[in-house]
């Protein structure tokens, strides 16, 4: 694993086992994790966007990987950086992968190369944005919302919506300040017998 | 006057009102359960509420079938499409009844993957408070459709001013 430069994270609360790697190094490891009967990884339990506005690669991709062989659990984080968000699909390797990216992609928009099928999975066709991420207002943007024409297709178009006055929020604005607390994606543990 | 005063056995009226009544008292709703409303209206369908007593008890889920469609529930804009083919797909004269917050206005959820209002796609005749409603108010929303449907003209012409039910 260090040879493809993967970086071991602290132990987080859960005590999960943690790395993070490259996302050039990340096939090739993926590969190794699935077939080298050392390491045995065959059920991938979980994949999952995230999004570090302030930090550089922006997004991160969270695998979480179960050996059935040897009852480990061990979880990989791939950065993805914004301007080119896209990351290798293990769905060759692991086929629950293939709705779980298609959820990271339809919510972050982080694109899997080499997926048999990378359409949207819970908002409908057509819909333009990427709702999960931290610059998008959670009651969606004006003019964004869908409708639906005779005969039960949906599209989008402008439409004007009324809103409440007072109800209109921006998307975040890093610049000034960071309200949310999300700059930094790490949360700050409590120090050790500080109980 | 006239045919009445001469045969006590027969009753005349005028052909709309006949059909009125008749459409009125055999609705046939096709349920569309979309959330915890959808557990409400399967109570008020149920022997304690019973929405038989009102002539709508005979729920279809085939929307060839059916007339009355009641939107029981959040519709998400990702079932937006589904709902709106499955209105389009009933035989007219057909009505809508929005049960509950969701379904009249998205209720609490105030965000991007929720329809505010099924009115957006498909015109409501009935608006019903609640989340979710009790029986009595969709029952009372049935009601209210069945006046509604009294006024209704033969062929089909109705008012489109929606009720709304509190």
């Amino acid at each position: 694993m260090t040879a493809l430069g993967a970086e071991v994270l602290p132990s987080t609360q859960d005590g999960l086992a943690a790395f993070r790697v490259g996302r050039d190094a990340w096939p090739q490891l993926a590969q190794a994790m699935k077939r080298d009967p050392q390491l045995a990884f065959e059920l991938l339990v979980d994949v999952a966007g995230a999004d570090f506005p302030r930090r550089r690669p922006r997004f991160e991709v969270v695998y979480h990987l179960w050996s059935l062989t040897f009852n480990r659990l061990v979880r990989v984080k791939v950065g993805v950086p914004e301007e080119d968000p896209q990351i290798a699909s293990v769905v060759e390797l692991w086929g629950s992968a293939d709705w779980h990216e298609r959820e990271t992609f339809d919510l972050f928009g982080i694109r899997f190369a080499g997926h048999p099928d990378l359409r949207r999975i819970l908002l409908p066709d057509g819909y333009p944005w990427h709702p999960l991420r931290k610059d998008f207002p959670v009651e969606g943007i004006d003019n964004s919302i869908c409708y639906v024409r005779e005969g039960g297709v949906l599209m989008t178009r402008e439409l004007a919506v009324d809103r409440p006055a007072g109800a209109d929020r921006t998307p975040v604005d890093l610049s000034r300040g960071d309200p949310a607390g999300f700059s930094d994606g790490a949360p700050t543990l409590p120090e050790e017998g500080a109980k | 006057m006239g045919v009445e005063e001469k045969f006590p056995e027969v009753v005349t009226a005028r052909l709309t009102d006949l059909v009125g009544w008749a459409r009125k008292n055999s609705l046939w709703p096709m349920p569309l359960g979309l959330s915890c409303c959808a557990i409400e209206m399967m109570a008020t369908v149920g022997p304690r509420f019973d929405l038989s007593r009102f002539g709508a008890e005979v729920f279809r889920f085939s929307p060839r079938q059916s007339d009355v469609m009641i939107v029981a529930g959040t519709l998400s804009w990702k079932m937006a499409g589904v709902a709106r083919r499955i209105y389009d797909q009933m035989p007219d004269p057909k009505w809508v009844i929005a049960m509950g917050v969701c379904a009249s206005s998205g209720g609490l959820y105030r965000n991007y993957a929720v329809v505010p209002g099924v009115d957006r796609i498909m015109p409501v005749d009935v608006y019903t408070m609640g989340c979710p409603p009790r029986p009595d108010t969709l029952i009372r929303a049935v009601m209210e459709l069945q006046k509604k449907i009294a006024e209704l003209a033969i062929d089909g012409r109705r008012p489109r001013e929606p009720v709304l039910v509190q």
